[in-house]
């Protein structure tokens, strides 16, 4: 595939990423508006903080996170 | 009803304190070399504080708090599912084309761009500890303010 066309396709999928992540920060500021009816991420992380067993995956996903970010990132060359 | 500026009073040193040292050593810990066992130790040894604090708070809300409403506070998760559907189909998608494909990256490989530079390692570290620490913290403080016999009298 012309390098071109990869490049392309990176910044592409990248915009994915970056706006996917911006839909979740409409979301949650919508879901916290006064009389807003979208849950919110601090509420859903409650709810499973308040179960052992959501409890033991929440910390499970966040050791993961930064394990994976922190510990053994690239920085792309 | 809870005495809260006499709680959030009460607290602001030891907070203060906290964050203080949390910054202090996100900043350490985001300096490491990765890859290394160094690298590893230092998001283990968070990550063993967090998980031996959330099990004793775990047993400590069992013993004193009443049981939460059920749904209380939660609003439609469509929104949260939809994204998490899109997320991990694009995850998986680049993982399925090893991980390291230039057409689709994953997530971490969008980060990675951002981790070049110390200050905004720095920054995400920080942002990474406070997703633990912030709930944890504030469960000990409400906790306090529900035993505490009053508004502190320096107030």
């Amino acid at each position: 595939m012309p390098r071109a066309r990869i490049r392309r396709t990176d910044v592409a999928v990248t915009l994915a990423w970056l706006v996917l992540m911006a839909a979740a920060v409409v979301v949650e500021v919508v879901g916290r508006r006064p009389g807003g009816r979208g849950s919110t991420l601090g509420a859903i992380g409650s709810a499973w903080w308040s179960r052992p067993a959501g409890r033991i995956l929440l910390v499970a996903v966040w050791a993961f996170v930064g394990w994976h970010v922190f510990a053994r990132y690239t920085v792309p060359g | 009803m809870r005495p809260v500026r006499g709680t959030l009073s009460r607290w602001r040193w030891p907070v203060a304190a906290l964050a203080t040292a949390l910054a202090g050593y996100a900043w350490w810990a985001s300096g490491v070399t990765p890859f290394t066992g160094l690298a590893s130790l230092a998001v283990g040894m968070p990550v063993a504080a967090v998980s031996v604090a959330a099990a004793a708070d775990l047993g400590r809300r069992r013993a004193t708090a009443p049981p939460r409403a059920r749904g209380a506070g939660a609003g439609s998760r469509l929104p949260w599912i939809v994204l998490g559907v899109l997320g991990a189909g694009l995850e998986l998608t680049a993982l399925a084309l090893g991980g390291r494909s230039h057409r689709v990256p994953t997530l971490s490989t969008v980060v990675d761009h951002a981790l070049g530079t110390h200050p905004f390692r720095f920054v995400l570290f920080c942002g990474w500890l406070a997703v633990a620490v912030v709930p944890l913290a504030r469960s000990t403080i409400g906790r306090a303010g529900d035993h505490a016999p009053g508004p502190d009298p320096a107030d």
